[in-house]
């Protein structure tokens, strides 16, 4: 495929399938995981054609490009989100997400170094359902695979600030507003746990 | 699709097995009688295959499947040598149960698309009679396949990217017994295959109780809806079995015109044949009838979130277990049936 056709070649798939399966995907995922009481949002979005084509520009440390057939290998070109009120439920949904669908991949994010924070939350891959194609026409044309991520509140609301503040176009963070921005991930992090053990204490009384 | 390669492999039975065994293989010419009856399976599992499974990912939850590898290997590099790697996976799952096996590998492509079954043919014992001028020799001998031709495991894989297709797949047994299905899933799809029913068993579960819940509430025939109360009361003894929403009709002997309706609740007609393994607690939690069975020879049926706004109840001998039911409504239908 000539590079050049990529992104008008998304940007039909996008208008034509992809934004249609969106709410419908929406709804199958709330219709299953509502269920669940302490879930703050689930949400569905088909990849922008700008962010579908800044990721098919994607280079490996050896200069070549990361996909050579970006329709076919970019899995989150619709991604879902859960947000979970505490740590404990991520679990208890990742369970439910289990129940209901079937993945092809799972994966949780964590820092490499146990003195290290930054980004958690657990990414799946998982096969669209199939009760969800408007029709044949959209099997073909609509990729097998979405993306999943779970996250906490607080890991959903650092992720969200990371990612605005540190990926815009002609500026670079310095070391020490990068050491700022790990430093809001440990509190995130913080958060999280003193909500969970308040959670889990508050459940046993109950 | 045209083929354009069929190997062969004679597997023997190699589960707890030390894997040192030589597998020899043959490349099949694209000819002759044999080729003429394996081009039929190969154009036969695009229908016959209907059975909807996907490879499992890796332990550890990475997007990566042995069998998956070895067979995009072998699509990449359409070698006897790659194919022998299939043919030494089946070895390493086959129980003596399930015996000798001859093993296919039919390729085909177009422009567009690979193609590629998978099947398994059993080996049985036969007997041979050679008659000559004047003697007849008759010799007993046990490797006899495709007595019946029709009689095989196959799996079908179609994509044409390496990266996004050939995960998922259609399978089926041919060799099926009624309620057969879980060895189907053990050894070919989960041994073989290191896949899983595409259907999860609470999606399957819940596919099908919606369907009938909702054909309930869409209808007015006293029959069809006495057919599915019936049906989904006894549905609870179906704990942990493989079944689809077709499966269930027919096992249920439902009328034509409940399938009808049943079927009509169902988004896709190929998710008819999804098979899943029943789940009581899913079922029951979307279509929940309540009993009561009187020693008058009464039953009271009702939803089970409407029993107790349908019938009113009392109790009157709290020792006996006696209760007084009530109960309103108009006649919609009545109905005697001649005891059988």
């Amino acid at each position: 495929m000539d590079t050049k056709d990529l992104p008008k070649l998304y940007e039909q798939r996008y208008h034509d399938f992809l934004i249609k399966v969106v709410p419908i995907l929406e709804e199958h995922l709330k219709e299953r995981i509502l269920k669940y009481e302490r879930i703050d949002k689930i949400s569905v979005r088909a990849k922008s054609k700008t962010r579908f084509v800044e990721k098919a520009q994607q280079k490996s440390d050896n200069e070549l490009l990361k996909y050579d057939d970006p329709m076919n290998q970019i899995q989150d070109q619709i991604g879902a989100r859960i947000v979970t009120y505490y740590l404990d439920d991520i679990s208890n949904v990742c369970k439910i997400v289990e129940d209901y669908y079937r993945h092809i991949e799972k994966h949780q994010y964590i820092p490499d170094k146990i003195n290290e924070f930054g980004y958690e939350g657990i990414h799946y891959v998982l096969f669209l359902p199939e009760d969800i194609y408007l029709s044949n026409n959209f099997k073909d044309n609509v990729p097998k695979f979405f993306e999943l991520q779970i996250k906490t509140l607080f890991q959903h609301a650092w992720s969200e600030a990371e990612h605005d503040l540190g990926y815009k176009p002609n500026y670079e963070l310095s070391k020490y507003e990068k050491r700022k921005i790990a430093f809001t991930a440990a509190q995130a992090w913080g958060a999280d746990y003193i909500f969970n053990e308040l959670n889990q204490k508050s459940t046993l009384i109950r | 699709m045209e083929i354009y390669k069929i190997f062969s492999f004679l597997v023997p039975p190699g589960k707890h097995k030390d894997i040192d065994i030589s597998i020899p293989g043959a490349d099949l010419p694209l000819n002759g009688r044999l080729f003429k009856m394996l081009a039929d399976v190969y154009l036969r599992s695009d229908k016959e295959c209907n059975i909807p499974i996907l490879c499992s990912p890796a332990i550890d939850g990475e997007q990566q499947n042995d069998f998956r590898d070895e067979l995009i290997m072998l699509l990449k590099q359409k070698s006897i040598t790659t194919a022998t790697r299939l043919a030494y996976r089946l070895y390493s799952v086959t129980t003596n149960k399930s015996g000798l096996g001859l093993l296919f590998i039919i390729m085909g492509q177009d422009d567009l698309k690979q193609k590629i079954v998978i099947s398994r043919f059993p080996a049985e014992q036969g007997v041979t009679a050679e008659e000559s001028s004047d003697k007849l020799t008759v010799t007993y001998i046990e490797r006899v396949f495709m007595k019946n031709s029709h009689f095989y495991k196959s799996v079908l894989y179609t994509g044409s990217s390496f990266d996004a297709d050939f995960w998922d797949g259609s399978a089926v047994d041919k060799q099926i017994a009624p309620g057969g299905i879980k060895e189907l899933s053990n050894y070919w799809i989960e041994g073989f295959l290191l896949s899983e029913f595409k259907t999860t068993p609470k999606e399957g579960t819940r596919r099908l109780a919606n369907a009938l819940k909702i054909a309930t509430e869409n209808t007015d025939d006293i029959n069809i809806k006495r057919e599915i109360v019936s049906a989904a009361l006894l549905a609870r003894n179906l704990k942990d079995e493989v079944i689809s929403i077709n499966n269930f009709c027919n096992n249920f002997s439902l009328s034509e015109s409940t399938k009808n309706l049943i079927v009509k609740q169902i988004p896709h007609p190929e998710l008819l044949n999804s098979n899943f393994i029943f789940d009581t607690e899913e079922f029951q939690s979307i279509v929940r009838f309540k009993a009561i069975e009187l020693n008058n020879g009464a039953t009271l049926i009702a939803h089970a979130d409407k029993f107790d706004e349908c019938f009113n109840s009392k109790l009157i001998d709290a020792k006996a277990s006696k209760y007084h039911f009530e109960t309103e409504g108009s006649i919609i239908n009545t109905e005697i049936r001649k005891k059988a």
